[in-house]
């Protein structure tokens, strides 16, 4: 279903919906870009990827799961409320909107993470067609259109005088259906609404296919993973601002008498990475690097039939040595 | 007499490496390649002759490669600006390297840009600069297709416009240029935050640890943090929760401030790659000023000059080391 609607009508609309839910956009706070609170009144204009990537709304850095109090004789648990209150994200882009859907199973499949689900249920998906290929990015050999999501409850793409509207969910429509705001409109207006993205590579940097039959074969190669990993720093950076990485840590805060457990983000690339389960069996960098590598495009995809990335380039533009993720999965597929 | 110092050419510096390979003098060189995303030089590790093929002498270098030598131990050639060499100086005092295991490479540095505060001088986003080339005494940017001229002072990193030692103050040969400060340094790089009340510092630092996401970046990429083993990792007992909350995050930045005071060189690493852009170089520059006003000593600069703190004497009248 395809509709479009005027820029004034859209202020109008959005205004609706702030009266309903918390509503977030991209905005710079402290010269790093995020989606936060926001009063703006239509739809985001020039703006980059998020530097922390959306996931974090989802599956925050920290999360309180549970919480206790004792006494000599007693001690009484509790379980953390799971979120609430509805939100909507205005202004997401396909990749970040896949990266949701590809942490579906691991949050929802064998076992129902109720902060996961409830994040997803309480909150609006509205995509947002991007003008420009991001510098590091590589979402379209990921399989992903920077103009079009499947992944969102309404996506947006911006023409002259008009956003033209693709609805997507049950929930999306409900939303957009409701008053007479959006036009009707069709496959063929939609279609001739897509823009040429600038900065566009010409042709793909690798063939992802090669790239996840690649990362097996290489598996033993201790050199390529050596030479690939080399200047590697081991810090969190790819690993944090990924929209897709999803390793956590438990940690119990205790006081006097109580505490709470929390969840937070772990990293494969530290060497202290699951000391917790008294050793990490990848001591050495090489192997760490080959573990994240082989569970994004090798691992992931055996268990879950879809790579474990989007393509979305935060880790090549902010890793502090430029180790560049895309060179390594090049030197893969060839 | 010592022998005279080699200077070599740019475009003999390949030349040289492996020489140093041929000879053994070196089992490893640090040096630039060029980066894949725009304003970057990535480090190139070289460890045997073939691996020097894409060796470049660029603009930017901003990295400290002597971050490197926390890992790679043994006999080790390294490409260096005059900055950068006080790493060196300062981990040789702290008996992380032998002076006699380097062979150190000075390069002249005409100042590192700071995309950052290029473009906030041209009132852009830093993903819309298309171009920073270096003309003269000037830089000139693109954005949007349109050419924009900006004076150095500008468009440096903070910690250049404040260059005290352009020349490296340890090396073994010496690229040939011009060792000289890009800019007439000022003594000190003025800190808005410096003269506000106590209260105000406060809140302004909780703010910003609020925002780190305990990467570590800052951490790994310090060629002072060496230690194999940190403190925040220490879990029995956990003295530092892995927590990124605030009032974790803070006793870790405080910890790490303490424990690289006088190897500290602030070369601004830390700050430079933070993806929180949390500006660190705050605190290591008042760290390095109560360092001279206090203790008369700046980091990196003399090989025997004792360290302010950790410094062990037998003859210590203290007792609190048995």
């Amino acid at each position: 279903m395809y509709l479009k609607i005027t820029p004034k009508k859209l202020i109008q609309w959005l205004d609706g919906l702030k009266a309903q839910a918390e509503v977030l956009t991209p905005a710079k706070v402290d010269g790093v870009w995020t989606y936060t609170l926001s009063d703006l009144q239509t739809l985001p204009q020039h703006y980059f990827n998020s530097r922390i990537s959306p996931k974090s709304l989802f599956f925050p850095s920290l999360q309180a799961l549970l919480g206790w109090r004792s006494s000599d004789s007693s001690l009484q648990l509790s379980s953390t409320p799971p979120p609430d209150g509805q939100r909507a994200i205005l202004g997401l882009r396909p990749c970040d909107a896949r990266a949701l859907r590809i942490l579906e199973p691991v949050f929802l499949k064998d076992y129902q993470d109720v902060f996961y689900s409830q994040n997803l249920l309480r909150t609006l998906l509205l995509g947002q067609a991007c003008q420009a290929q991001c510098e590091g990015s590589f979402c379209e050999e990921m399989g992903i259109d920077p103009q079009d999501s499947a992944d969102v409850d309404l996506f947006f793409r911006e023409i002259p005088g008009r956003y033209l509207v693709k609805v997507v969910t049950e929930k999306g429509k409900n939303l957009a259906g409701a008053g007479d705001l959006f036009e009707e409109s069709s496959e063929k207006e939609w279609n001739a609404g897509q823009r040429e993205i600038r900065g566009r590579r010409d042709k793909p940097l690798f063939d992802l296919e090669r790239v996840k039959a690649g990362a097996g074969e290489r598996f033993p190669d201790e050199d390529f993973w050596r030479r690939v990993s080399d200047k590697c720093i081991n810090c969190g950076v790819c690993t944090y601002l990924c929209p897709t990485c999803h390793c956590f840590d438990l940690c119990d805060l205790q006081m006097p008498g109580q505490g709470v457990r929390f969840r937070c983000f772990d990293s494969c690339a530290f060497p202290g990475f699951t000391k917790m389960a008294v050793h990490n069996p990848r001591e050495e960098k090489w192997r760490r690097y080959r573990q994240r590598v082989n569970h994004k495009f090798n691992f992931f995809y055996q268990n879950f039939q879809t790579v474990a990335c989007v393509g979305c380039g935060r880790c090549v533009i902010h890793c502090p040595v430029n180790l560049d993720l895309r060179e390594v999965l090049l030197a893969i597929a060839r | 007499m010592s022998a005279p110092i080699p200077e070599i050419k740019k475009d003999d510096l390949v030349g040289l490496v492996k020489s140093l390979f041929q000879e053994g003098r070196v089992a490893h060189f640090l040096a630039y390649q060029k980066g894949t995303v725009k304003f970057k030089t990535t480090p190139l590790i070289a460890h045997k002759e073939e691996d020097l093929q894409g060796l470049v002498v660029d603009d930017f270098f901003h990295s400290n490669l002597a971050l490197y030598l926390k890992e790679i131990k043994g006999r080790v050639g390294i490409l260096t600006k005059g900055c950068d060499s006080r790493s060196l100086v300062s981990l040789i005092k702290e008996g992380q390297v032998k002076r006699e295991d380097l062979y150190i490479v000075g390069i002249p540095c005409p100042g590192q840009i700071d995309p950052k505060r290029v473009a906030a001088a041209a009132s852009c986003a830093i993903e819309e600069l298309e171009e920073i080339n270096r003309r003269g005494q000037e830089i000139v940017i693109r954005v949007s297709g349109q050419e924009k001229t900006l004076p150095k002072i500008q468009a440096l990193m903070e910690k250049c416009l404040a260059c005290h030692y352009p020349q490296p103050l340890i090396f073994d040969a010496l690229l040939s240029g011009d060792y000289v400060a890009p800019v007439s340094p000022i003594t000190r790089f003025p800190d808005d935050l410096r003269p506000k009340p106590i209260a105000e510092k406060w809140a302004f630092w909780s703010g910003q640890f609020e925002r780190c996401i305990r990467c570590y970046a800052c951490r790994n990429v310090c060629p002072a943090c060496f230690c194999p083993r940190c403190l925040v990792e220490e879990n029995m007992p956990q003295w530092v929760s892995p927590l990124p909350s605030k009032g974790d995050n803070f006793v870790f930045h405080l910890m790490r401030l303490m424990h690289v005071a006088g190897t500290c060189v602030s070369c601004g690493e830390c700050e430079r790659v933070c993806p929180m852009e949390i500006p660190l170089m705050k605190l290591n520059e008042k760290m390095a000023e109560d360092l001279r006003e206090l203790f008369d000593f700046v980091a990196g600069v003399d090989l025997d000059k004792a360290l302010p703190f950790r410094t062990y004497r037998q003859e210590d009248p203290d007792d609190f080391i048995k």
